[in-house]
């Protein structure tokens, strides 16, 4: 499984060259030159393949759980694209929180709250879907754990965001940020249920 | 070696005396437990646990005693890789195979920092010796040969274990229905959990192909919802603009 | 004594044959793991396996069936056994009456326990040194056969004659016997009385052992016995270590003398020894009571003023026995050289008699009183092992001297300052005023030199490499500690010191090893030689002991030994020429067995009276009509040419004395005894006693113990009166396969300790539930002696038995 050794590395390399780039993009006074690794046709390509590579990874966590021994992880193929799914949803959720400090315009807000949205509807999905998949093993949940993924994931990280971001209740300001913060705790959640309920399996 | 070698392990005459043990420590300079400084683990004489980096072989004892002890036998079985038939081979020090191994049997040993396991004594083999824990085995209750003739061998002592009554033995590896084939197989007496053995043992790497593949349209679906926001945002932009 | 010789009848390879193994007073596969193996090969050939022990050990994993008994309680099981074969009319009949002393009539004023509530006729009280720690003693006049006219004496020895006609002065007339077993003074008839009450119900009464479980080994045993079947019995320790251990030992070869099973393949009484050379130790003895080869000690407590009063007082004038002369006299000569002449009854004068009991046991308790100076412990550690050992460690505190020669500073070379006496303060370090010396050892790899095992199989063990810094091998430390007493002892002219001066002592190498450092290491091949045995005048070994003189032209150490070294080019312990696979197993190439290399003992009784194999499945040794001489897989144990018809000639000595029929060379009527005339100081028939401690009154007699043991009653050697309620539960002391003996050799070896970390004690849930103790839990074990503190093992293999509730082992 050294593939996902490279994967990691190539990824690091071309976020890096972004960085790079992005430092270009700042305006920085001798950097511009740099702008190249950002746009145009290298700038292009070192996107694409980095955010294919980023999908890889995102993925690559999950798949390699299942292809070991271990109870519940090895026990369903979908394990990785539930970790992907989530992994684009608390991303998006992370870019809201960063967005929000740095005043982006209320549109790209949107828009990523937007795409969380769905987001999240498709890791309910996923989650409904890997549970099922488990079959009989899925009965370690329960128990303890099995409530923490109920109240943790499903309501805290997925369903109680959704409501926030239609049914605006909070205060403005608060709504978007307290969303995307639930997410990330959701998150959160998923992996420490996923991880430690396996010890317990 | 033009003949796949293994291990027949007849767990029917093992007497638990543990030589096996010590010989593999011995011959492969494994280091001891703290130092030998163990403490009892209150399971029956088993006060190795488990295999893992620094036991390559672990007997185990289980005590199966009616309460009136009108029926009682202690068993015990001297356990190792299974040198399953379609294991992956090199090893980068990842740590994954630790976790992967159907059957738990690699661990980090902390002398050397590397995941560690049975080697079936490369080193011995090479020179056409017997491995050591066989070598030492005072009962034969571990064979070592061409697998062809170890099943053979075992079929045979199963057949007779019957004639004699002992009806509930049978060979645990021995045919490709576990994970098709281990090279080191057992015969038992009692269901393979009792001796801490999966009953249906699964590769790990079964799960390579679905689960990249549903990784994969997962991420095509991310992507689609990427895109098609995208699409709306784009909208939004020009009506933001417009209304600037 | 039953059997006469003290040694395994057969060897572990054999037991391969065995139709049926009993295994009792061993945890054999605990303990002796290797020589299990033919266990294990003679199960998958179909022989059961029967284990009879207190404990379901790994043996008893392995055994078809297991019986469960009470410590201390084997006679009563064997002796059911035995009534068993005899109402039941299971035993070999023609066996027992050709080749055992069944027929052979007893004085009539021989009473046996039957009449004497427990107790056999000449019981008187102990009137010798109380250090000896008897509680009793036997006279066995009245335990003597009837014999041919009683009273005509042969001729007294004239005197100062040769040994011959002193030892012919000892033949007495044949004993009376009556073939059809009927008259009641016969020893058959008193050992069918003697043991009718060891029925089924009392076994289960007496031992806890379910009827039903005792008759399936009842039968097992006696269906796997006879022309064509065999049974082994092997034991250990768990027999030995009794108060009345050798009566254990011989009811089991009385049972198996019952069943036919002595001198044929698969059958016999195999000693298990727990110790590499433990045979060897007693063969070239470390025993007090006896000499090199197993002849009696000279004592001053018998009538063995010169040489000829010992050899008349110690030689029987018929068995092999009757060349004791020459045995005797060869063994002086190798002591003492050519200052051993006929004028100085070759030196006998100078060697060093008994007292009394120097065994271990006395020997500590005078050294509790201050009578013993000094002490070497050499591959023994009294601290940690010996009964009573708090009373043992306290005794090493009153040595002026103690040196300890081992392998790692033992508990008992570190007693001054790490026993539980100096830690918990009952000593103080301070006070003791032992000198302590501690010489590390080698290993066995790092010396030549030979080991006897439990077969009597001398093997030779070649040195692999020097042992590191000081450690030097034992052979190195007597031989340089003798030469530095010698020469101690050299300006003495004391008239006791001359056999020290006079000792041989003289296995210097010839030229110093090239390939060592170690350059004073003696000769271990010339040791061999001393004890092999040679001519004196031309120093030529000699071939075997049939070559043994009584006039100083021969010597032999120890005279079973002698043929082990037959030239100086053949050392035999070093022969390894296995037999091809698929052979009878015996081997004879490899190592060399004490007799004369026969590897099962008294073999001719594996034909029947006629010479022929009692059946072609049990075919071993036989006589060869067309060669006229004894034949087969092993070196025949009987004179060669002696055709089965031979009859006994009644003023013959010696073998002579003994017909074509009578395979027990050793014996002075040549059968093996059902009953013991002689050589048995605790009675001519095993008895169940009770242990000295036991929770509860001999079912079986009113004698509680056995009349005769050995007790040192002191105010640190309490025992524990029997049915006392503050001492309930019976306590066995055992050993593991992954540690050896006391742990001295192994639990400094971590591959070794990380196995079996901690002291622990097994018990049944029954016993521990009530006392609320856990698993691991730390419990406190005390005797009326001691106490200490191990760790709990709850487990179901540990089992209550119904004599007395409750059953306690600890390790
Ligand atoms: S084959 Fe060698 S390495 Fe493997 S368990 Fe046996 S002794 Fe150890
Ligand atoms: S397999 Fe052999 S060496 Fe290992 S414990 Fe069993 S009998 Fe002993």
């Amino acid at each position: 499984m050294s593939v996902g050794s490279w994967a990691l590395a190539l990824f690091g390399a071309f976020a890096f060259l972004s960085f790079v780039g992005a430092l270009g993009e700042s305006g920085r006074p001798g950097l511009a030159p740099l702008v190249v690794l950002r746009r145009g046709v290298l700038g292009e390509v070192i996107t694409v393949l980095g955010g294919l590579l980023g999908f890889f990874l995102a993925g690559y966590t999950g798949v390699l759980l299942a292809v070991t021994n271990r109870p519940i992880w090895s026990d369903t193929p979908l394990l990785g694209v539930l970790f992907l799914v989530s992994a684009a949803s608390i991303s998006a959720a992370a870019l809201i929180l960063l967005g929000l400090r740095r005043g982006i315009p209320a549109y790209s807000l949107s828009w990523l709250e937007r795409i969380d949205g769905w987001l999240m509807l498709l890791e309910l999905l996923v989650l409904i879907a890997f549970v099922v998949s488990l079959g009989p093993v899925a009965r370690v949940w329960l128990r303890a754990w099995g409530a923490l993924l109920v109240v943790g994931v499903v309501f805290v990280g997925i369903l109680l965001p959704l409501a926030l971001r239609w049914r605006r209740w909070l205060p403005g300001r608060l709504t978007a940020p307290t969303a995307a913060l639930l997410v990330l705790v959701g998150g959160f959640i998923l992996r420490v249920v996923i991880v430690l309920s396996s010890e317990s399996a | 070696m033009a003949e796949p070698m293994g291990f027949f392990t007849d767990t029917t005459v093992c007497i638990g005396c543990k030589a096996c043990e010590v010989a593999c420590k011995e011959w492969n300079q494994l280091p001891s437990t703290n130092g030998g400084a163990n403490t009892l683990s209150g399971q029956s004489y088993d006060n190795t646990r488990q295999l893992d980096g620094i036991h390559w072989r672990h007997v185990r004892f289980i005590e199966q005693f009616d309460a009136d002890r009108h029926d009682g036998r202690w068993l015990m079985m001297s356990d190792v890789c299974k040198h399953c038939a379609h294991a992956s081979d090199a090893c980068n020090g990842c740590r994954d195979c630790i976790g992967a191994c159907p059957f738990g049997v690699i661990d980090i040993n902390p002398v050397s920092g590397t995941a560690q396991k049975c080697t079936l004594c490369y080193d011995r083999m090479q020179v056409g010796l017997t491995p050591a824990c066989a070598k030492a085995c005072p009962t034969e209750s571990i064979k070592f040969g061409p697998l062809e003739e170890l099943r053979r061998k075992a079929r045979g002592r199963v057949a007779q274990l019957h004639e004699r009554g002992h009806t509930a033995a049978y060979l645990y590896g021995d045919d490709e229905k576990i994970l098709g084939g281990l090279n080191s197989f057992y015969l038992l007496e009692d269901k393979p959990e009792v001796y801490g053995l999966p009953a249906d043992p699964k590769m790990p790497s079964r799960n390579l192909f679905p689960a990249s593949m549903f990784s994969g349209l997962g991420a095509l679906m991310v992507g689609l919802v990427g895109l098609l926001s995208f699409r709306q945002r784009r909208m939004d932009a020009v009506a933001g603009r417009d209304n600037v | 004594m039953r059997l006469g010789r003290g040694a395994a009848t057969t060897f572990p390879r054999n037991l391969v044959e065995s139709d049926c193994i009993v295994i009792e007073g061993s945890n054999m596969a605990e303990c002796h793991p290797v020589a299990f193996r033919w266990v294990m090969q003679a199960k998958l050939k179909g022989a059961k396996v029967i284990h009879v022990d207190p404990r379901f050990t790994r043996t008893s994993a392995m055994a078809d069936i297991h019986a469960p008994i009470r410590a201390g309680s084997d006679i009563a099981f064997l002796g059911g056994l035995i009534r068993y074969a005899i109402e039941h009319e299971k035993y070999f009949r023609e066996y027992v009456v050709n080749y055992t002393n069944a027929a052979t009539l007893v004085r009539e004023d021989f009473k046996d326990t039957e009449d004497l509530k427990g107790v056999f006729s000449g019981l008187m009280d102990y009137t010798g040194d109380p250090l000896n720690g008897f509680v009793g003693q036997y006279n066995p006049e009245t335990w003597q056969y009837q014999r041919e006219a009683d009273g005509a004496a042969p001729a007294p020895a004239p005197a100062g004659g040769s040994f011959e006609s002193l030892v012919r002065a000892n033949l007495k007339p044949a004993p009376v016997r009556d073939p059809t077993l009927q008259h009641p003074r016969t020893v058959f008839q008193i050992l069918k009385r003697h043991f009718s009450r060891y029925t089924p119900a009392m076994v289960e009464r007496v031992t806890g052992c379910p009827k039903e479980t005792f008759l399936k080994v009842a039968e097992a045993v006696t269906a796997n016995s006879g022309p064509d079947k065999t049974t082994a019995f092997c034991y250990a320790v768990g027999w030995t270590q009794h108060t009345y251990g050798p009566q254990v030992i011989s009811c089991c070869a009385l049972l198996q003398l019952l069943l036919g099973n002595v001198g044929r393949p698969g059958g016999g009484v195999l000693a298990l020894r727990g110790h590499a050379t433990i045979q060897g130790s007693t063969d070239v003895p470390t025993l007090y009571h006896s000499i090199h080869g197993y002849m009696g000690a000279p004592s001053i407590l018998k009538k063995h003023e010169t040489l000829a009063d010992y050899l008349k007082a110690e030689t029987p004038a018929t068995s092999y026995w009757a060349n004791m002369p020459k045995f005797m006299v060869s063994y002086l000569k190798s002591m003492y050289g050519a200052a051993a002449t006929r004028d100085n009854d070759f030196g006998y004068a100078w060697h060093p008699r008994i007292s009394g009991d120097h065994s271990h046991m006395p020997m500590m308790i005078a050294m509790a009183d201050g009578k013993v100076k000094g002490m070497f412990a050499m591959g023994q550690n009294p601290a940690v092992g010996g009964q009573n050992a708090r009373l043992q460690r306290r005794a090493l505190s009153k040595l002026d001297w103690l040196v300890v020669k081992d392998n790692f500073e033992t508990e008992t070379a570190a007693f001054w300052y790490n026993s539980p006496e100096v830690k918990g303060g009952e000593l103080r370090t301070e006070d003791i005023r032992t000198e302590v010396f501690f010489f590390p050892s080698a290993q066995v790899g790092e010396s030549d030199g030979s080991f006897t095992n439990t077969q009597r199989l001398i093997q030779w063990h070649h040195k692999a490499a020097d042992p590191p810094g000081d450690c030097r091998s034992d052979i190195w430390f007597t031989y340089h500690l003798g030469k530095r007493l010698k020469k101690l002892y050299a300006p003495s002219t004391l008239p006791r010191d001359e056999g020290v001066k006079a000792l041989t002592w003289d296995y210097d190498r010839d030229t110093p090893p090239a390939d060592s450092r170690i350059k004073d290491e003696p000769d271990a091949r010339k040791i061999l030689k001393e004890i092999n045995g040679y001519d004196t005048a031309t120093g030529a070994h000699l071939p075997n002991f049939a070559a043994l003189k009584d006039d100083g032209s021969t010597t032999a150490a120890s005279w079973i030994y002698c043929g082990v070294f037959p030239a100086p080019d053949q050392n035999r312990a070093a022969s390894q020429n296995p037999d091809p696979p698929g052979g009878v197993g015996t081997h004879l190439g490899w190592g060399y067995s004490w007799p004369a290399n026969r590897r099962i003992m008294y073999n001719r009784a594996s034909a029947r009276p006629d010479g022929k194999p009692w059946s072609e499945r049990k075919k071993y040794v036989w006589w060869d009509g067309q060669k006229q001489e004894w034949t087969g897989y092993d070196i025949p144990d009987f004179p060669v040419k002696k055709a089965p018809s031979a009859p006994a000639r009644a003023d013959g000595i010696g073998l002579d004395a003994h017909s074509g029929t009578d395979p027990f060379i050793m014996k002075a009527d040549g059968k093996g005894w059902l009953f013991a005339p002689a050589g048995l100081i605790d009675g001519p028939l095993p008895t169940h006693y009770e242990p000295i401690e036991s929770p509860v009154q001999n079912p079986l007699y009113k004698q509680q113990a056995s009349p005769v043991l050995k007790y040192w009653k002191r105010e640190d050697n309490q025992l524990a009166a029997v049915g006392d309620s503050r001492y309930p539960h019976v306590l066995t002391t055992y050993r593991l396969t992954e540690h050896h003996l006391t742990g001295v050799m192994s639990r400094w070896l971590p591959w070794l300790a990380e196995l079996q970390p901690e002291l622990f004690v097994e018990l049944s849930p029954e016993l521990a539930e009530p006392k609320g103790i856990n698993n691991l839990d730390w419990v406190r074990i005390s005797t009326p002696r001691g106490s200490t503190r191990a760790r709990a093992l709850v487990t179901r293999r540990m089992r209550p038995l119904t004599i007395n509730g409750e059953t306690v082992h600890r390790r």
